[in-house]
């Protein structure tokens, strides 16, 4: 079944209630008497209603955001090899570029995963630097130009141990030059390095957060920090292959599977060796989600719950309402209204209420959905673009439908009460 | 026992004034004669039509097609316009009577001097509002009219007027018409006039 179909699915037990209830009327007229009546009474309702359908759809929207955004940056890594440790540091600190203390691969096991078979390329990864908040990240021309999905979006590659290719938004135009700072945030430090950096190219937009980051050769990185630059001396170019004994080691290799099936055997390879561990930043991102979708869950309840109320509140509302309305009633009963047309004018009340604010809820769904993406990207530097998609329209439709049709009996129940 | 009518028989075409004390039982006459009593014994018989006899929802139709009522306090629902108000009863009859309601509720409206103005009636003076009251309990062509104190919000110069405008219109189509009031010059004007007292009929 498609999703419209679904949705339509959803609200066609409200419309047939509707169609049935006033056929052969024409309630509009008094319908809008009570709403300008009551003006801000009902406005009231509206905004209740309307934040009660935001906040069901606006969880739904916000979560598949951050599990789409995440998921989005994790694309580009395929299999990441680190020393053994936590896999969420480890995921971390490579996908999102998140500064952690993760121990360091070894020199010579860079060099066997690195000549596994199965293995298109193997990027060691060097983090401890920053500029203006970006971190300064070393590593080879083949991730950048992996990340970049085959070209860069202008300048060009590594040359020299001192060429810089931003990310997408990093605010440096090509041809700026820069110290690096050692360290992040508040405890970087300047004026500990002493090479310049200079930008020669720029990425394209990954929606990760590596689109803020610097990324620099590593054998730069090493350099400054005093360390052997990965090759031997003479030795001077850039990337691999690189020298197990002038090797630092690396807190992380991207590796670059040649297929699927090499991705499963590398990483069942690698994840067994005493001193190293490998995971699938995809799968990873799964177990979290795992974790996630209970909390999930249990936020779905509590708006679901939190609608519930509301509802209740809006249709015991509408029972007072009603009472309100009983001289109205009453005249419209020795005007010789049958009792169907009595009906719908309170029906048609509530469902003008009921479906006005609906569709302002999910409007506010919407925006509250986009300005938490806006808040998340900037605060997190991953993508994140909530939208409305069908799951949001058919838990509007299902919330709309059921509380128009507890308002029929709230409708029947107020009538019989002010026709006493 | 609030009301103890024994008998009570109109001419078709006939008016009728009733008047009383508070707590006679006017008002519940009225009722009873729409159909509307809460609990009432005996027969109201509109033609050869036992109103106390029909289901509800047939005393409903009966009132729809046959009655037209007239408040004190007018009942109108003020947001809407007076054609609105006049032609109430085109939101709830049969399509094929809409167009002749919408018509005559206009008509009767010119004849009134309100016209087609679609201004909410909450803006209407006293006078203009019981006049689209008239012009609704008229616009389809009823030949029962109750009136229950319809002069009594009204100065007596537009009460007067008010009165003079429903003999016209009752005469003109030959409905019986019983008036609830507390004047004596309304009930003056009435071709009967029934008093009660303590709910019975006074001689």
């Amino acid at each position: 079944m498609s999703e419209g179909l679904r949705v339509f699915t959803w609200l066609l037990p409200g419309l047939v209630l509707g169609a049935v209830l006033l056929r052969g009327f024409r309630p509009w007229p008094l319908v809008g008497a009570l709403l300008g009546r009551y003006r801000w009474i009902n406005l009231v309702f509206v905004l209740l209603i309307a934040v009660a359908t935001a906040m069901g759809i606006g969880v739904t929207a916000v979560e598949r955001a951050v599990r789409e955004g995440t998921a989005r940056a994790a694309d580009k890594f395929d299999l990441v090899v680190g020393a053994p440790g936590s896999e969420l540091t480890l995921l971390l600190a490579s996908v999102f570029a998140e500064p952690s203390a993760v121990g360091l691969v070894s020199g010579e096991n860079y060099v066997a995963v690195s000549e596994s078979a199965g293995v298109e390329f193997a990027a060691p990864l060097g983090f401890g630097d920053s500029h203006d908040g970006a971190p300064v990240i070393g590593t080879t021309m083949e991730l950048v130009t992996h990340m970049a999905g085959g070209a860069l979006a202008e300048g060009r590659g590594f040359e020299t141990p001192f060429d810089v290719v931003a990310g997408a938004l990093n605010p440096l135009e090509i041809g700026a030059t820069f110290v690096p700072a050692h360290g992040f945030g508040d405890s970087a430090e300047e004026g500990l390095h002493g090479d310049v950096l200079t930008v020669v190219g720029r990425l394209p937009a990954t929606g990760a957060p590596w689109d803020h980051a610097l990324l620099t050769p590593i054998e730069g990185v090493w350099r400054t920090h005093g360390l052997a630059a990965g090759h031997a001396p003479g030795h001077d170019w850039l990337g691999p292959p690189f020298d197990a004994r002038y090797f630092p080691g690396t807190p992380a290799i991207v590796v670059k599977p040649e297929s699927l099936t090499a991705a499963y055997a590398l990483r069942a390879r690698f994840d067994a060796a005493e001193d190293m561990m490998a995971i699938f930043p995809g799968t990873e991102l799964a177990n979290l989600y795992g974790v996630l979708g209970d909390m999930r869950a249990a936020l779905g309840a509590l708006v679901a719950v939190t609608q519930g109320i509301i509802a209740l509140g809006v249709l015991t509302a509408l029972f007072v309402l009603t009472k309100l309305f009983a001289r109205q009633i009453e005249l419209l009963a020795i005007l010789g209204a049958p009792l169907r047309f009595r009906l719908a004018v309170i029906w048609a009340y509530a469902a003008a209420l009921l479906g006005l604010g609906t569709v302002l809820g999910v409007g506010l769904g919407y925006v509250a959905a986009r300005v938490f993406g806006a808040v998340a990207t900037a605060r997190t530097d991953t993508l994140i673009t909530a939208r409305l998609g069908w799951a949001e329209a058919e838990s509007a439709a299902a919330f709309l439908t059921l509380v128009l049709l507890l308002s029929l009996a709230t409708s029947a129940v107020g009538l019989r009460a002010a026709e006493r | 026992m609030i009301l103890d009518l024994p008998s009570l028989a109109l001419e078709a075409g006939e008016t009728l004034g009733v008047r009383g004390a508070s707590g006679a039982g006017k008002s519940t006459l009225l009722r009873a004669l729409m159909g509307r009593a809460a609990r009432a014994e005996g027969a109201v018989r509109w033609g050869g039509t036992d109103l106390l006899a029909l289901p509800r929802a047939a005393r409903t139709r009966f009132r729809a097609e046959r009655m037209g009522v007239i408040f004190q306090d007018f009942l109108l629902f003020d947001e809407l316009s007076a054609p609105s108000n006049a032609a109430i009863q085109a939101l709830f009859r049969p399509r094929a009577a809409r167009a002749g309601l919408a018509a005559e509720a206009s008509r009767l409206l010119a004849t009134m001097e309100i016209g087609e103005t679609r201004r909410p009636v909450a803006h209407f003076s006293g006078g203009e509002r019981q006049r689209v009251a008239l012009a609704r309990a008229l616009s389809h062509g009823p030949d029962i009219i109750l009136a229950d104190e319809p002069t009594a919000s009204l100065p007596a110069e537009a009460g007067a007027a008010l009165v003079e405008t429903l003999l016209e219109a009752v005469r003109a189509r030959g409905a019986t018409l019983i008036v609830v009031s507390h004047e004596p010059a309304v009930l003056a004007r009435m071709g009967r006039v029934l008093t009660l007292d303590h709910g019975r009929a006074a001689p």
